[in-house]
């Protein structure tokens, strides 16, 4: 009796049995799902660590003021100080944590 | 021209999205789950785990090195995944009621209910050599790879498996007649 062949036929009547069952949208559903879900936690992460930082930086902008004065005759953000003089340089923290957070997610190892 | 595995793990590892990984699980899905199935008897619990074993290459991709067949590779998640499977008891009980249906007439009959049970009454280790190197087509060396045994012992798993086969099977033809028997061909 001749094993090697049994198996191999039995095996190969079963590849043929699953070669285009669905199995494989299956699987490619879960990943794209995986994806999507990662990139939505790495952007609530980063939207989340942006308001932090745009929370302190009054304080700092106060601490630096305090210690060169002429700084607080800067304006942040240009012409877009114009339409909100109050949260301008938060507006432009905000973007620049959002920029570092959204860098950082790109250049980390693993799939997407 | 159609790329190698190795190439499309590297497309997969550089482009970081699962459109190249798509053509590695078609290209490899028919016998990972061929494999599994004869491994655990059970063709829901065999597809759980093919899925989850291509889940987990997509997401360990970046440490795959390119030191085996990117089959091999595969196949050796696979094996992990039967393993933790066959630890947990629900899915041990699920394999031995498995076993004990293909003794009724619940099996579809396209199933090689011979060869099931001839292969279920070996070691998982025995099994797993036999269906790696004589029904997948690994070689030795990638099926040692797989297993995480050494070549020799692989060896010796493989012609003990076959020797064992032999015997269940013969002994089956001999109780059974040849009309079960012919499932098998």
């Amino acid at each position: 009796m001749d094993i090697e062949k049994i198996l191999t036929s039995d095996f190969s009547a079963l590849q043929a049995r699953f070669a285009d069952d669905g199995f494989t949208r299956g699987v490619i559903a879960r990943l794209k799902g995986a994806e999507k879900l990662r990139l939505v936690v790495v952007g609530a992460a980063g939207a989340f660590g942006a308001g932090i930082a745009a929370s302190q930086f009054p304080s700092l902008v106060t601490a630096i003021a305090g210690a060169a004065p002429a700084l607080t005759n800067l304006t942040v953000g240009g012409d877009l100080a114009a339409y909100d003089t109050g949260t301008a340089a938060m507006f432009a923290a905000a973007l620049v944590f959002a920029f570092v957070g959204g860098a950082t997610a790109l250049v980390l190892p693993g799939p997407r | 021209m159609e790329l190698g595995d190795i190439e499309l793990v590297t497309l997969a590892k550089t482009a970081r999205t699962s459109a190249a990984f798509e053509t590695l699980v078609r290209r490899h899905q028919s016998a990972l789950r061929a494999f599994l199935l004869r491994m655990t008897g059970d063709a829901a619990l065999s597809d759980d785990l093919a899925q989850e074993a291509f889940l987990k290459a997509f997401r360990a991709i970046e440490g795959f090195r390119g030191g085996s067949s990117f089959r091999s590779w595969l196949f050796s998640i696979a094996i992990r995944e039967a393993q933790m499977a066959q630890r947990k008891s629900a899915a041990q009980s699920r394999i031995t009621n498995a076993a004990a249906e293909l003794d009724g007439t619940e099996a579809p009959r396209e199933f090689s209910i011979d060869l099931q049970r001839a292969l279920l009454s070996l070691s998982a280790e025995e099994r797993a050599a036999a269906l790696l190197c004589d029904a997948a087509g690994l070689s030795h060396a990638e099926a040692a790879s797989a297993m995480g045994a050494p070549l020799g012992t692989v060896k010796t798993l493989v012609a003990r498996a076959r020797e064992k086969l032999r015997a269940a099977m013969a002994s089956d033809e001999e109780h059974g007649g040849a009309g079960k028997g012919a499932a098998c061909a």
